[in-house]
């Protein structure tokens, strides 16, 4: 097949976009001719793959119709587009569509609007709260409302969980027959130049510190295990608006010794900490832009993630089968979990041995391309 | 001649303290007693700009204060006040710098003043565990990455302040600095040889420095440039940043390495070739040489107007950067020997005073 693979972000841009797309047309090369037709000014080249660039260096409208001319020539010949996000190479990819009659199959990786929004600080709201009601700018809603048309012109829409289907569904009114859940692959592992050596009853949280996280309610729970396990330690990673809210809860409490607020971490010391720690509390219980891709790092590091209830949380953990789900704003029932952690070696393999094997059935690459194989071969929507 | 210079900078900075004291008082500043950052080696830089350490009057707040009345520093403190503003309000970085609070930004009586907050922090960065020092260092360079001038509208609001390098301007800044070394040392045939081999490196991989050009980076990122409170990573000097290859400030940074914490520039450039790109690796050592090369120009460009231990002090480090740059070339460690060796020597060459502004640096 001829497959265009159109998208906004490209390396040398750091986003985990541009390393998926990387990725992926070194692997769909093998099988399928590629081509990425990608913003960027300059870009990583790969072996056996056509890469069309348009610079970002130049005014909206030009580049914008720069890209949506190029998309339109490379087109001529392709099966169909496989394009990244809905706004930037999503409009010009639903334009080509127009004229080619081909399919386009729209990766909704990103919530462009929310990201954005939250990058420019006009929401602290969830993304479901904010796609629903969205306080927010006249820009932003116009990304918004071009999020939902394109999303409505696709062909197919892929996105990374059910939760993220059934938000797009209900908030875009996009038919659910139109969306296929494509797990997304792993990220690759980071590779450290030295030992991790395993911490003791050492407790994660990596992610935004926002009001919907609970991690007062975690901070109460360190703080009534620290009799039992007076080496407990909770690392928080990450920024947000509650930050300095936690800290006074920390504070207040003494808990000095025991909470440690690491803030913004790289990416290496996100691998390092699911190596050496014993457990790592998912942040969210929302459908947040990495959900689950968090978890799946996790599952790759070996860790035992606890994520708080959920419809969302049910579709990637079995309750003391690959994880641990609770009720977050139950300070018991996390401290019992912990405690069957902490004290339970066998348990604790068990967690780690079962996720893995979810990892390589459900969220590996294999799953990944296959079901993007099936996508492209079956023709939808032409 | 080392005396000369040596009273130049002590006459200057006599005088101007004179000038400043009252200054200051009059807007509620007082000076420490002890100011590391003129002594030492610090005159053969010989900026007419002071940089000092002092506190606030009314609530004893230990700032750092920066100060000139000579023309070309006035505009090198407001270029550095421009640059802290315009990071603060780039919209399309998605991650923010910690920069020390300003406390004071005036003219008065001729000098320009600016007052910052000093950031207390527990220990150097050398004096950190390795892995800290490690995921630090990661952690500042990531950030750096994550602002990449990548649309027309970021573009146009950077070029002006920051500048704006491409592989071209790399290599015709690198043929600047071959030839000044080449004019002040021409007897050295070895050092000549090692310039051609990295002319013609950086001359044939324009792509790759291209490739990974226009993000911010920070041209002088090193420990004594940035400070560490509570792990949030002050950069301290907002005059050096621009957009160019993004490998420039971990060039910087590993090539400090190189001498300080061998172990660590060796897990920095493994990191690098383990978890990104081949060509990141390629562009990586293609900064080496050239923030190397700048390096060796600026103690070249020193000798001149020094005498005595300082003369041959600065010979030295010529020698030893100048092994640096030949073995990044080869990619290959500078042997451990050189380094020790050349850290004897140093040592019994610097001047106690030196010894004294070195404390607490890194």
């Amino acid at each position: 097949m001829k497959i265009i693979i159109a998208t906004p972000l490209y390396p040398p841009e750091i986003e985990t976009l541009s390393f998926y797309i990387k990725s992926l047309a070194a692997k769909l090369c093998e099988k399928h001719e590629v081509t990425i037709v990608a913003y960027a000014s300059t870009a990583e080249k790969i072996p056996g793959v056509k890469l069309i660039t348009i610079s970002k260096r130049q005014p909206l409208l030009m580049r914008f119709l720069r890209y949506l001319f190029a998309l339109l020539e490379t087109s001529k010949h392709a099966d169909i587009i496989y394009v990244q996000n809905s706004v930037t190479a999503g409009l010009p990819a639903i334009i080509v569509k127009f004229f080619r009659k081909i399919p386009v199959i729209l990766n909704f990786a990103e919530n462009e609007a929310w990201k954005r929004a939250t990058q420019l600080q006009f929401t602290s709201q969830s993304p479901e709260n904010f796609l629903k009601k969205p306080k927010s700018s006249s820009k932003i809603r116009f990304i918004i409302f071009l999020q939902k048309f394109v999303s409505n012109h696709a062909s197919q829409i892929t996105v990374s969980s059910d939760a993220s289907a059934k938000l797009l569904s209900s908030v875009y009114h996009v038919p659910s027959t139109h969306i296929k859940i494509n797990y997304n692959p792993p990220e690759n592992q980071q590779i450290l130049p030295f030992k991790t050596n395993p911490v003791q009853h050492q407790i994660i949280a990596i992610g935004r510190l926002v009001e919907w996280a609970h991690i007062p309610e975690i901070i109460y729970t360190v703080n009534s295990l620290k009799q039992k396990f007076p080496d407990i330690k909770l690392l928080i990673a990450g920024e947000g608006p509650q930050e300095n809210k936690l800290k006074q809860i920390v504070t207040d409490l003494n808990l000095s010794k025991y909470i440690i607020f690491l803030g913004r971490i790289s990416k290496a010391e996100n691998w390092y900490l699911r190596k050496i720690s014993h457990t790592h509390i998912h942040l969210y219980d929302s459908i947040h832009e990495n959900f689950p891709d968090t978890i799946i790092s996790s599952f790759s590091a070996g860790i035992p993630v606890i994520i708080n209830n959920s419809i969302e949380a049910d579709e990637i953990i079995s309750d003391e089968e690959n994880g641990f789900t609770v009720n977050l704003k139950n300070e018991k029932e996390l401290s019992k979990k912990i405690t069957f952690l902490f004290n339970d070696d066998n348990l604790k393999n068990k967690i780690i041995n079962n996720a893995n094997k979810i990892l390589n059935a459900k969220f590996s690459w294999e799953s990944h391309l296959k079901t993007l194989n099936n996508i492209f071969e079956s023709g939808y929507g032409k | 001649m080392e005396n000369n210079t040596k009273k130049l900078w002590k006459t200057y900075y006599k005088t101007e303290l004179t000038k400043i004291i009252p200054l200051l008082d009059n807007l509620g500043f007082s000076l420490e007693e002890e100011q590391v950052h003129v002594i030492g080696e610090r005159y053969i830089i010989n900026n007419q700009k002071l940089i000092l350490t002092g506190r606030r009057v009314k609530n004893g707040q230990r700032v750092i204060i920066k100060i000139s009345n000579n023309e070309k520093f006035i505009k090198e403190i407001e270029h550095e006040r421009k640059c802290r503003e315009i990071l603060k309000k780039i919209d399309f970085s998605s991650h923010v710098f910690f920069s020390p609070q300003e406390i004071l930004f005036t003219k008065k009586q001729g000098f320009i003043i600016f007052v910052t907050a000093f950031i207390e922090q527990e220990n150097t960065f050398l004096e950190r565990p390795f892995e800290e020092q490690f995921f630090l260092a990661l952690k500042a360079l990531e950030v750096q990455e994550g602002v990449h001038a990548t649309t027309y509208k970021h573009a146009s609001v950077i070029k002006k302040i920051f500048g704006i390098w491409n592989a071209e301007k790399y290599f015709e800044i690198f043929n600047k600095y071959k030839k000044e070394i080449e004019s002040k040392s021409p007897e050295n045939k070895k050092t000549k040889i090692i310039f051609l081999k990295a002319q013609e490196f950086i001359r044939t991989n324009f792509e790759t420095i291209n490739l990974y050009s226009g993000f911010l980076v920070h041209w002088d990122f090193v420990p004594h440039n940035i400070r560490i409170d509570k792990r949030n990573i002050y950069l301290l000097d907002h005059s050096s940043m621009r957009f160019g290859n993004k490998h420039e400030s971990w060039a910087r940074f590993i090539n400090f390495m190189t001498l300080y914490n061998p172990k660590l520039e060796k897990a920095l450039i493994d990191y690098i070739k383990d978890n990104r790109s081949q060509e990141e690796t390629l562009s990586l050592q293609l900064m080496r040489v050239f923030r190397l090369t700048e390096l060796i120009k600026y103690y070249v460009s020193t000798l001149e107007n020094l005498s005595g231990n300082v003369l041959t002090l600065n010979k030295k480090r010529i020698e030893f950067w100048s092994n640096a740059l030949e073995a990044v070339l080869d990619n290959k460690f500078v042997r451990q020997e050189i380094i020790d060796d050349y850290k004897n020597i140093r040592d019994s060459l610097r001047s106690e005073d030196e010894k004294q502004r070195q404390k607490n640096l890194h």
